[in-house]
């Protein structure tokens, strides 16, 4: 899956899903520009966030993009991998480190590595990173249950 | 069009103006957010720090009199920029939120009570909004909005409807930080006065952009800051009409506001100091005075005149381009627009390549994009060392974006 054709499968707003008894919703929400991203994790989901029902974001392309790769990222990961994988991306968005972590699929690491660009550009970074962080407090969850 | 030939030479005065950005020459559309400043300013500034660097008011000798001096003159430059009558009060903050927290929390809330109404429109910025909501959470006053039209102007027939004899406080912008847009002040103001309501005016952009005399525009609070109009940043002033200073109690309290410590008790210095607790900011004030005395050379006239025509120029280009929305409606140097389909975010670092500084995102002005139905703008900002071809650089850098993201 390449950058741009994320791009494309992203463009355009999306409402996040509702909440209900049988999810759980992580959101959080860039305050100087409005932009937000959604994970919706079903309240049974134990071991693996694969379960994560929706990553819903709503933003530029930088925002939608990074998220569509968290999306395509959560697909069959244990929370383990997904911490390893999540502390490879912010440091590449904030240091522009090389994303080594192997997942499976060249492509979509070459793509989470192409995020480094932004290590130049900080005023951007908090862009890329809102999905990411929104991971974090799945995981922090988790850890915390 | 091309740009004002006695504004011309002033372009030189700007160091900055010479800069280059992203490998590119540099072009400045963001001065809504703050301006640049002349060599002038950077020299008042600068002497301060490495001729009389010292504190004012209390020392006995020669710098720090020359100090206090030159604050002092400050003082009275600023006011004579928005011609206050001397019965009235220039206090230095340390810009437009600060001006406004202190309208709230040194008088407001004295003066307003469960039952009042304190009038502000969607048009604020948050520093200009936030304060009152929290006033009347504290008060028990009830916050109620001027409406505007979808364009964001305020309706003039419905002023006289809204503003009521319960109406305690009158908050509204000069000029709207995202379109520019300048409401009826007059109207507002002569209601206000009519039904006993104090009008509040955020004037961040407005006494940077426009002429403003408190004396023909009687408000009784005027907030602005310096770093809008070539002044530094961390420094600003609030006007107090006259018979107002009275009614407003401190909200700091230290050392320069006292006239008496006792062990179990203190009285006021008066107004200004009053208000201005604590060691200010001295090389701030200095450079305020001096953008001050910087943009009166320039003429504020002269300045209105350049920004309106340019504004039009820059409204009407941009607004020619068939993948471009515009915002609010013309007549300032201010133009908040979208490319349909583009983030604004995405358009600002677009411009960005090309070494073209915008503002993109909700200016600080929530409750407006809402209105507006979109999550932020670009917005394009003048001042008078701005030329056309600014404008043209970025029609050009838009159409460029539009084709990448075609």
């Amino acid at each position: 899956m390449r950058l741009r054709q994320v791009w494309n499968e992203t463009a355009g707003d999306r409402t996040p899903a509702a909440s209900s008894p049988d999810v759980r919703r992580f959101e959080r929400a860039n305050r100087l520009c409005g932009d937000s991203v959604t994970i919706t994790v079903p309240n049974d989901a134990v071991s693996h966030v694969s379960k994560v029902s929706a990553v819903e974001a709503r933003g530029c392309s930088l925002c939608t993009a990074s998220a569509a790769l968290l999306r395509a990222v959560v697909r069959g990961r244990d929370y383990g991998q997904l911490r390893q994988i999540l502390g490879a991306v912010l440091r590449t968005v904030d240091h522009g480190d090389r994303f080594a972590v192997p997942l499976g699929d060249e492509e979509l690491g070459l793509d989470i590595d192409s995020l480094g660009v932004l290590s130049e550009h900080p005023a951007r970074r908090r862009c890329a990173r809102l999905a990411w962080e929104v991971l974090a407090e799945v995981l922090e969850h988790h850890e915390a249950e | 069009m091309s740009i004002t030939a006695e504004l011309e030479p002033k372009l030189l005065d700007f160091p900055i103006l010479s800069a280059r950005s992203r490998g590119k020459d540099f072009v400045y559309l963001d001065n809504g957010a703050t301006s640049l400043k002349p060599r002038s300013v950077i020299e008042a500034i600068t002497s301060y720090y490495t001729e009389y660097s010292v504190n004012i008011h209390r020392g006995v000798y020669e710098m720090s009199e020359r100090a206090t001096a030159e604050y002092d003159r400050s003082r009275e430059d600023v006011a004579a920029l928005i011609d206050a009558p001397t019965d009235g009060q220039v206090i230095f903050t340390s810009g437009t939120t600060e001006s406004i927290n202190m309208v709230a929390f040194s008088w407001a809330v004295g003066h307003v009570s469960s039952g009042d109404e304190i009038l502000v429109t969607l048009l604020e910025h948050h520093s200009n909004l936030v304060p009152w909501q929290q006033v009347c959470r504290a008060t028990g006053a009830e916050l109620r909005f001027l409406p505007i039209g979808p364009d964001g102007v305020v309706s003039q027939d419905r002023i006289d409807e809204a503003i009521t004899t319960k109406t305690r406080v009158v908050a509204v912008t000069g000029m709207s930080n995202v379109t520019g847009y300048v409401p009826p002040h007059h109207t507002i103001v002569a209601t206000a006065r009519e039904r006993g309501a104090a009008v509040v005016m955020d004037g961040a952009q407005f006494v940077a952009h426009r002429p403003v005399s408190v004396q023909e525009l009687p408000v009784d609070f005027l907030a602005f800051s310096a770093h809008k109009m070539c002044g530094p940043t961390g420094i600003g002033a609030l006007y107090v009409a006259p018979g107002r200073v009275a009614e407003m109690e401190p909200y700091q309290y230290g050392g320069d506001m006292i006239q008496a410590v006792h062990a179990t008790e203190s009285t006021w210095a008066p107004a200004p100091a009053r208000f201005e607790a604590g060691t200010p900011n001295i090389a701030g004030a200095i450079g305020f005075g001096a953008a001050t005395r910087y943009v009166r050379d320039v003429g504020m006239d002269a300045i209105a005149a350049h920004e309106t025509e340019l504004g039009r120029y820059l409204r009407d280009k941009v607004g020619e381009l068939d993948f471009v929305t515009l915002y609010g409606v013309p007549g300032t140097g201010i133009c908040s627009f979208n490319v349909r389909g583009v983030h604004p975010h995405d358009v600002g670092t677009g411009l960005d390549q090309l070494g073209i500084a915008v503002r993109t995102g909700f200016h600080c002005a929530q409750p407006l994009m809402e209105h507006f139905n979109v999550t932020g703008t670009v917005r394009a900002s003048l001042y008078f060392y701005n030329r056309p071809e600014d404008v043209d650089a970025l029609v050009a850098g838009l159409v460029r974006i539009r084709d990448i993201f075609a």
